[in-house]
């Protein structure tokens, strides 16, 4: 068998994971990528069921590591409903954060970057939403992203992500976008700004993970983040700035912060205001027709 | 709330201070709380040690408040503070 290596970049615009499947022995399987199937002690691990988006966000061996899942699988159990967390306990001086799901339970290693896992059957959307809660973990811990809810698009080489309450025409947003004219819809529930440590602008980009309506990119692109919005519905199009504390509020309550700590909440909070120094959130009132861009465009 | 008690910080919040405003962001509810100037330097000022009377006579010197003034509006902004669990008593 061949190697599968997962990966995550820092700026988070790579993405992979190193996954050893571990037995009693902790022999490390590696998989090919492709048609996977592991067999770990009798339980075949159906990777090629995995979401499509993981494999092509694939990356060499070479790439480095920024965090490594270790995994264990139990005996196949029913398949899994919605992934609904249990419970979640945060060790602020080990900095280790134990989760358990009603899919998987995994203890995160903040200063060894390690996850120790194990996966209630081996099933692929229980993998997946572990990976997710992953990334989200190590991003908000490295303060290296921002994951926020709202839809994300790219459109003239430049990225833009649309947040608001919910009904708010978040999705609407997005999809009239990609419907007219030259854009890709990037993420359409949970959006990735990245790029928050490096040097040059803030991103916005596709993520491996499936979001429920599948029209979001699948392949690992990136663009520099160009606007921030708060949607609201109105009958005119409009673009109205804010102030900077405003800003904030804003971003931080669009900020998805997998576990409730203040572990997490005080990095959610430094984000969010690095993100509105670098690139301002303004509210975007908008007909619900694809118009708005007039206006983001004259504001821009 | 009473002018004799001695209030501190929840210390299980995430708080940050941003352009003169202070966010005070509870875990449990992942509620957001903005302070203004005012009620950032009585959150300074909410170290266990310090009555709620004497945090007034503070902020009668700061403010340019009367004391009888500084006294009641400390009182009901520690009150809703405390209903909102952002400090203990």
């Amino acid at each position: 068998m061949t190697a599968v290596t997962f990966c995550a970049g820092s700026d988070l615009t790579q993405w992979g994971f190193a996954i050893d499947l571990l037995d009693d022995t902790r022999l490390s399987v590696r998989l090919a990528v492709g048609s996977l199937v592991a067999d770990v002690h009798g339980v075949t691990f159906p990777l090629d069921a995995l979401n499509s988006a993981l494999a092509s966000f694939v990356v060499n061996q070479e790439t480095p590591v920024d965090f490594t899942v270790t995994l264990t699988c139990g005996d196949a159990v029913a398949p899994p409903g919605v992934a609904r967390v249990v419970s979640a306990d945060v060790d602020d001086s080990a900095r280790l954060v134990t989760m358990s799901l009603s899919e998987w339970s995994a203890t995160f290693d903040l200063d060894r970057r390690l996850v120790s896992a194990h996966l209630g059957g081996a099933w692929a959307t229980a993998l997946e939403t572990l990976l997710k809660s992953a990334v989200q973990v190590f991003a908000l811990d490295a303060r290296s992203a921002l994951f926020v809810h709202g839809a994300s698009v790219a459109r003239g080489g430049a990225g833009y992500v649309f947040m608001g309450r919910t009904g708010a025409g978040k999705s609407t947003a997005a999809l009239l976008s990609a419907d007219h004219g030259e854009s890709t819809l990037l993420r359409e529930e949970v959006s990735c700004i990245g790029g928050v440590r490096a040097c040059g602008p803030l991103t916005v980009s596709s993520l491996p993970f499936r979001e429920k309506n599948r029209r979001s990119a699948t392949a690992p692109v990136s663009f520099p983040l160009r606007g921030l919005f708060w949607l609201v519905q109105a009958d005119k199009d409009s673009v109205e700035t804010l102030p900077l504390s405003e800003q904030v509020r804003l971003l931080a309550a669009a900020t998805t912060i997998g576990v409730r700590d203040r572990m997490f909440m005080l990095p959610a909070l430094e984000l969010a205001e690095e993100v509105a120094r670098r690139v301002p959130v303004r509210v975007l009132k908008f007909r619900k027709d694809v118009t708005f861009w007039s206006v983001v465009d004259s504001g821009m | 709330m009473e002018l004799g008690q001695k209030p501190r910080q929840n210390p299980n919040h995430a708080v940050r201070e941003i352009d003169g405003m202070l966010f005070i962001m509870n875990p449990d509810t992942s509620e957001l709380h903005q302070l203004n100037e005012v009620g950032a330097r009585v959150w300074q000022l909410l170290d266990g040690h310090r009555t709620v009377a004497e945090m007034a006579q503070c902020i009668e010197a700061e403010f340019e408040v009367d004391l009888e003034t500084a006294e009641s509006d400390a009182l009901a902004f520690l009150g809703e503070m405390a209903a909102k669990d952002l400090i203990q008593v």
